[in-house]
């Protein structure tokens, strides 16, 4: 583990009076895989909304590699290497699996209007250098062939790979992946396990998780994060986590 | 594999195959084969085109529901009609002029309009649309310049067929050509998903923005051809119901469907015409072809695919060959 990519600083945020987080602090190393856990509505997915810049925290302060961005926007996160994918998949179901992963290129490419009419050299050399990203990206989770595919076409498995693949498309330092094993049976989960420790290893970047499955979440990550009633409880290795009194009492026994 | 040159010969067809047409229709309309009144309806089938094909940018790519194009449309047709009107300068110089600064007018008007839909979505912004195309209505109708309510009489007959084939060709031409860039991929997956969208980096303001003022703009340019076509502008035509006519070409012709749009445009100009001989009957038989079409082929004439004609001759080779093998 490197030194911390991310930091969370006395993060808070309030609706109308409800305090949905309060004083949240833990840290994501570079490349490092963090689990969210929690019970329904201890607001991992708050949590979520507020590192991809959805929601403005009321306090404190999310900081990528020095910077702060919390409170900046959805564009500007993504533009500062923080991607995401959704609880209820979000894929762009008319567009071709290759256009879903070239959308989250686009603000890697540079050509203006002007030139997308006229179809300069530029223009051509964007398009072909997006192709060849695109693909290659797709090869890694085995959906080349499916690329002029509709992505409504793909099977709920697949479905779930593409989403990855697109929020990948944008080169994250980050990726926060949103309940990933939701819906999957057994061999898809272990499948999808593989496949986010590959991806850590291919791309060099930190992962972080929300996630019910907990063998998946005790398998795959190297620390986990515990949320609940809006307050970290626990954070350590999974064993730690495991081991923990107010857990036990807050998620596994309750 | 050359992506390029495909691309290139691909569109060299396309012209080839335009220019066909074109020649075509101008010779039969010159030889008078094609009678004065379907000369006429020629005209009006090219405007509708560029009317369904830029109303389809906003609510077939972008899928946010237009009710009132037909607004963007009088704006582009008043401003031409009153910019050739008082200015003394030769047609072929002023009526091009006419056109650009009706399109920019209305397009302006579509920026407009375009900055409530970053805020509401779906219904919400389909009655902003629909109320912006009644007050621009009442406006004219209320204001001097523009005649007011008795109309705008002396407009110089500067629509010919060549006008209509080209300005349409080239704006159809311009949309279809953005929808396959990034900026196109942009607004289409602003429609398929705007949270998704915007997490992978998609700016919405601006491209729902820029649809809004490509969409209003060839809408104006439309309507500079309509004013110059029919010489006479009455505020009372630019009303709800040529929004919705206008809207019922995009969705026949395959919402998002570019192809599917101008095809439509064509059927539904024609289809009235055609049906001249029933009189009483007609409107109730085109209103039937309508409704049976909605329940026959409910994606439209095209869905949200593109006719192409080089993917169309490839098939009829295909097709060729494998009867000659057959033989």
């Amino acid at each position: 583990m490197g030194q911390a990519l991310l930091k969370v600083e006395h993060l808070g945020i309030s609706f109308k009076g409800l305090r949905a987080l309060d004083d949240v602090n833990f840290e994501i190393p570079t490349s490092g895989i963090i689990g969210l856990i929690g019970p329904n509505g201890a607001g991992k997915t708050t949590l979520f909304n507020l590192l991809t810049g959805v929601y403005t925290p009321t306090d404190g302060a999310v900081i990528l590699d020095g910077e702060v961005i919390s409170g900046k926007g959805m564009g500007y996160t993504v533009l500062h290497g923080i991607s995401r994918t959704f609880q209820n998949i979000r894929l762009f179901r008319d567009m071709t699996v290759l256009d879903n992963v070239k959308v989250a290129m686009h603000h890697k490419m540079h050509y203006n209007l002007l030139e997308s009419l006229i179809k300069t050299r530029r223009y051509w050399a964007e398009e072909e250098q997006a192709d060849r990203e695109a693909l290659e990206l797709l090869e890694v989770f085995g959906l080349r062939e499916k690329a002029d595919m509709p992505a409504s076409g793909l099977s709920y498995g697949q479905q779930r790979k593409l989403e990855i693949a697109r929020a990948l498309a944008a080169s994250p330092k980050l990726l926060l992946l949103d309940e990933p094993a939701a819906g999957m049976n057994n061999t898809e989960t272990r499948d999808l396990m593989e496949t986010i420790a590959f991806i850590r290893q291919k791309f060099g970047i930190a992962i972080l998780l929300i996630e019910h499955d907990m063998p998946l979440v005790m398998g795959v990550c190297e620390r986990i994060v515990v949320l609940d009633y809006g307050r970290v409880i626990a954070n350590g290795t999974p064993d730690e986590v495991r081991a923990d009194p107010r857990v036990i009492g807050a998620y596994l026994g309750g | 594999m050359d992506k390029a040159k495909m691309l290139q010969i691909s569109h060299r067809r396309n012209l080839l195959a335009l220019a066909a047409v074109f020649a075509v229709l101008y010779v039969l309309m010159l030889t008078r084969s094609i009678s004065v009144q379907y000369q006429g309806v020629i005209i009006l089938i090219g405007i509708n085109v560029l009317l369904a094909t830029s109303l389809n940018l906003t609510t077939g790519a972008l899928g946010e529901l237009v009710l009132g194009h037909a607004g963007f449309m009088s704006i582009g047709a008043y401003t031409a009609a009153l910019f050739t009107l008082h200015m003394d300068l030769p047609g072929l110089v002023e009526f091009p002029l006419a056109l650009l600064l009706g399109g920019a007018l209305a397009a302006v008007f579509g920026v407009i309009i375009g900055i409530p839909a970053l805020r509401l979505r779906g219904d919400y912004l389909a009655i902003v649309t629909l109320g912006f195309g009644e007050i621009i209505r009442v406006i004219i109708q209320n204001m001097s310049i523009t005649g007011g309510g008795r109309g705008l009489y002396g407009i110089e007959e500067y629509t010919t067929f060549p006008w209509v084939f080209w300005t349409s060709a080239f704006g159809i031409t311009i949309m279809y050509a953005l929808i396959f860039t990034r900026h196109g991929r942009a607004i289409l997956s602003l429609r398929e998903n705007e949270i998704a969208a915007e997490a992978a980096g998609i700016p919405a303001t601006r491209y729902k923005v820029l649809a809004f003022a490509v969409s209003s703009f060839f809408a104006g340019v439309a309507g500079g051809l309509y004013a110059h076509y029919i010489t006479v502008l009455d505020p009372g035509t630019f009303g709800f119901n040529m929004s919705i006519e206008i809207l019922v070409m995009v969705v026949l012709g395959g919402m998002g469907s570019f192809t599917g749009a101008t095809l439509a445009a064509v059927v539904l100009t024609l289809l009235p015409e055609l049906l001249r001989s029933m009189s009483d009957y007609r409107m109730l038989l085109y209103s039937i072809a309508l409704v049976l079409m909605m329940i026959l082929r409910p994606q439209g004439l095209l869905g949200k695919k593109e006719f192409s004609l080089t993917r169309a001759w490839e098939q009829l080779r295909k097709k060729a060959e494998t009867k000659g093998g057959n033989a």
